[in-house]
């Protein structure tokens, strides 16, 4: 039987299966499913729990041995594989259709793999197990599922974010979930249950240097030369990775150029906002960034950026955080010095 | 009493004393006080930010005899223990020394049992990263079914090194360095309550060397009070941190300040006989000229990590804006041609005397007010001489010409990569005046593109009146001709006559000179008189002669083409 993620919850209410095959590469679903089978077993029952990881010394004997032996304290026990190469290989595929010949009677099979390949999931063991139990493939969430998905997180922890906490919360964890739901735990931590607007979500981010490298794209964009100052050599003397700042910066240069050429192009700004999502404070900074600097300027800003990052990683001459000061202030109206055209060639 | 360091002395024993940190010392506060608590934390951070420190305090928050709150009380005998190290139930264990699965396997048997004295017991697993991949499986087990009486603190300087699934089980907090303010007014505090005599400027230079860590902050500060004997002062501070590299660069840029050639020699060797990395020398001027220019537009954008501001403020009043720019534009070529000097002592050296050579023009036609002294200096006037001719050479080629191309990005021009060459200001004909002699020059500016043009380039005129054009091409070319493309050729050749004209294009033997062939025509003209040239040249024939040598005319090429194709 196959189950996708969202059906889990559902079906662990009504029927528990014998074995259960999960594989995929995204961390946190992995986890909730296996959590929710955990927990669905111990309810009927199943207090006792083996845990096997599949490595080069891992003998498969053990799990028919353990499959056979009966549990001292317990009626029942969850076996747990783990196969984080998602190949069990010959003994495994052997062991594993031996096991779902003869399903033993008080144990439940929990198989946790990496992503299989189209090899593996045509292979005897896995149509085996599809035959006697359940099987799940986990996914990344796309893009624009992701925030559905937050706010589904969020109403289970008792917060009520508002649209724009969303779309900020969105762009924060860029597809992460593990780290989406470690900022909700820590939402939740700070303000507790019930509503959360978009400046408790910035003020509880706050920590993360994404969060800061943003804001110094904001207060350049502002045309705030001290604050751009202030924020850069605070991340500098943290330790803040220049990489991790220029990253976040290329990744607002890179959107702000397609503003720019859409705006060149005589698409009004307030359309050009709503196609990319922006949240109502921030047009205000945005607008203020796109009227003072052309398509050219974003462009040639965007080679600069690239420059800083061969610079980071020693293909061009020079010092990064002093680069990266010049040109966030560069941005905030400020020009030290003139380009040069070094500083904006292609190569 | 035994003396004891005064991280040790000093370490916080509640949330309310430790610096920095506010937003992990929130959550936690919060959910210590709502009683809704994570099973296991994971600190990360460098070293000596707090995060054993926080680990402490959360032990003592959640055991203290008074109830679980945000703030212990520090009195009961459960609080004494933790702090004294020596509480049964918090069981601290620094990964790094106990990495093996034995190890860890011996730790976590006992986690099933409940804590002997406290409400929970506390784990406290230090550089967590150095566990094997077997110790991480194990703990694994248990951080995925926790017993409710067992809270796990992980910390760890290096995050990147532990498995996914246990970071996923771990709520993690980033604990931050700290800002050299912070550590600055922590050491005066300190100062203060140990009733100890200092100078803040001792304290910036301490909280500046102890790179973020409050920890490496104290144990700079016990040495400091040792080598000052009870005082912190500036000096002995500097003695003992050996910092300079900053400083010289200061006194570099003083002594170009004040146009000194002498004193500027001199620096540059005192500087030598610390044997520093002379292109790190280079890099930190350019990052001090940067700053310079930096203060010299927005004063208030001064921040401690530049440096030392006072240095700052008297270097702004020497320098004028150009000078800062001149000496950024010199140094920056510099370190291009510093791998190039022939060692890099003399490349630096070379770098500061083009500085001290080259003052922006300010209408004296002195640039050199002090020259260095030396005994066998030739002739002064013929040397000043040269050095200002050299001026003009480099402002011309050197520093302008690299900034013509970004002139556009400068100067925000948009349409400069989308306006069509609209150069041809040759004036426009009227359609009866077409002629085939003047077809080309319609051809030429009607801009055309791609397979049009190729369509218009081949065919020949034909006969026109006031309202209708006729041309012919070629059947060899007869594929490219569609209705629409002449469709829009017509309407092309509308706008260029700025009226109606009705095009006509027949498929026939073409007997006048079309524009291609008219351009292929004179390019074989152009290479013909190119070749001619060539031959007919003095040098070419003198070379030819004296070493019987051949052209090869295939490489033979008319100037004005090449550059039209660049």
């Amino acid at each position: 039987m196959k189950l996708n993620f969202n059906q889990l919850g559902s079906h662990l209410q009504k029927t528990l299966q014998p074995v259960y095959f999960i594989s995929g590469d995204e961390p946190f679903q992995l986890d909730e499913s296996t959590r929710l089978i955990r927990e669905a077993a111990k309810a009927q029952g199943y207090t006792e729990r083996e845990v096997y990881h599949v490595d080069r010394s891992f003998d498969w004997d053990q799990l028919l041995y353990s499959a056979g032996s009966m549990s001292l304290f317990s009626e029942r026990k969850v076996i747990e594989l783990r196969i984080p190469t998602g190949k069990p290989g010959d003994k495994g595929c052997k062991a594993l259709v031996a096991y779902t010949s003869q399903l033993p009677e008080d144990n439940l099979l929990l198989i946790v793999s990496a992503k299989l390949d189209s090899n593996q999931s045509k292979s005897k063991w896995f149509k085996a197990i599809d035959a006697v139990g359940a099987t799940l493939a986990v996914w990344p969430l796309e893009i624009q599922q992701l925030p559905g998905w937050l706010k589904l997180r969020m109403q289970l922890r008792g917060l009520q974010p508002t649209e724009d906490a969303l779309t900020i919360l969105a762009e924060q964890v860029e597809g992460n979930l593990l780290a989406a739901d470690q900022e909700l735990e820590k939402l939740r931590m700070l303000y507790g249950e019930g509503a959360i607007t978009a400046e408790q979500v910035l003020g509880a981010v706050s920590d993360s240097a994404r969060f800061d490298a943003f804001a110094l794209v904001d207060v350049a964009l502002q045309g705030d030369p001290v604050r751009v100052s202030r924020i850069l050599h605070g991340l500098k003397n943290e330790g803040e990775d220049v990489l991790h700042i220029l990253g976040a910066l290329m990744y607002q240069l890179r959107m702000l150029e397609k503003m720019a050429r859409a705006k060149s192009n005589g698409q009004p700004l307030e359309q050009i906002f709503s196609q990319y999502r922006i949240w109502d404070k921030r047009k205000i900074v945005l607008s203020a960034g796109l009227n003072r600097h052309g398509l050219k300027r974003w462009q040639a800003f965007l080679l600069v950026a690239g420059r800083i990052e061969r610079m980071c990683k020693g293909l061009a001459t020079g010092k990064p955080w002093d680069e990266l000061l010049q040109l966030t202030l560069r941005i905030a109206d400020v020009a030290l010095f003139p380009l040069t055209a070094e500083q904006i060639a292609t190569r | 009493m035994s003396y004891q360091v005064l991280a040790r002395k000093w370490r916080p024993r509640g949330f309310a004393e430790m610096v920095g940190q506010e937003h992990v010392l929130r959550a936690l506060s919060n959910a210590l006080d709502s009683g809704r608590l994570h099973h296991a934390f994971l600190f990360t951070g460098t070293r000596g930010v707090g995060k054993t420190t926080i680990a402490r305090i959360l032990a003592k928050s959640l055991n203290c005899e008074q109830g679980i709150s945000a703030s212990p009380c520090g009195q009961c005998a459960t609080c004494k223990e933790i702090d004294e190290g020596r509480f049964v139930d918090l069981i601290e264990v620094d990964a790094a020394s106990r990495t093996k699965v034995e190890d860890t396997r011996e730790l976590l048997d006992n986690v099933q049992y409940a804590p002997t004295r406290g409400r929970y017991k506390v784990y406290l697993i230090d550089e967590v990263h150095m566990l094997s991949g077997h110790s991480f499986n194990a703990l694994l087990k248990t951080l995925e079914e926790p017993p409710p009486h067992v809270k796990f603190l992980l910390a760890t300087t290096d995050p990147q090194k532990l498995p996914v699934t246990i970071l996923s089980r771990c709520l993690q907090f980033n604990l931050r360095r700290l800002s050299i303010e912070r550590i600055q007014a922590h050491l005066q505090l300190i100062l203060e309550k140990e009733d100890l005599g200092f100078e803040s400027a001792a304290l910036l230079q301490l909280a500046r060397a102890a790179d973020g860590s409050m920890r490496d902050a104290l144990s700079l500060l016990d040495q400091a009070i040792a080598f000052g004997n009870g005082i912190v002062n500036e000096s002995d501070v500097r003695l003992m941190l050996g910092s300079i590299e900053q400083h010289y660069v200061y006194d570099l840029l003083d002594a170009l300040a004040s146009a000194d050639g002498s004193i500027l020699i001199q620096r540059i060797q005192e500087l030598a006989q610390q044997a520093p990395d002379f292109s790190a020398v280079l890099a930190e001027i350019i990052t001090c000229l940067h700053y310079l220019a930096l203060l010299k537009q927005v004063p208030d954008a001064y921040d401690y990590n530049m440096g030392d501001k006072e240095r700052y403020s008297k270097l702004l009043e020497s320098l004028t804006a150009e000078d800062i720019q001149l000496y950024y534009q010199i140094a920056l070529h510099g370190r291009r041609d510093l791998p190039l000097a022939p060692d890099q002592r003399n490349g630096l050296e070379m770098v500061l005397l083009r500085m001290l050579a080259f003052r922006p023009d300010d209408g004296s036609a002195k640039t050199i007010s002090k020259p260095v002294q030396t005994s066998t200096a030739p002739n002064q006037d013929h040397a000043t001489h040269v050095t200002q001719q050299k001026t003009v050479a480099i402002s011309e080629s050197g520093v302008k010409e690299p900034a013509t191309k970004s002139q556009e990005y400068d100067n925000d021009h948009h349409d400069v990569l989308t306006a069509p060459a609209e150069n041809n200001t040759s004036v426009k004909l009227n359609i009866t005046e077409l002629s085939a002699v003047n077809w080309h020059e319609v051809v030429s500016v009607l801009g055309a593109k791609g397979i049009l043009k190729q369509l218009v380039e081949h065919s020949a005129f034909v006969s026109t009146d006031n309202s209708t054009l006729k041309l012919a091409v070629a059947p060899s070319h007869a594929a490219m001709l569609t209705s629409e493309r002449e469709q829009q050729l017509q309407k092309k050749l509308t706008n260029y006559f700025s009226k109606p004209v009705k095009l006509i294009i027949e498929k026939a033997q073409i007997e006048t000179e079309t524009p291609a062939a008219r351009n292929d025509r004179e390019q074989q003209e152009r290479q013909a008189s190119a070749e001619n040239s060539i031959i007919n040249d003095d040098n070419v024939k003198n070379i030819m002669d004296a070493f019987s040598a051949q052209v090869d005319m295939e490489t033979v090429q008319p100037i004005d083409s090449t550059i039209n194709e660049s």
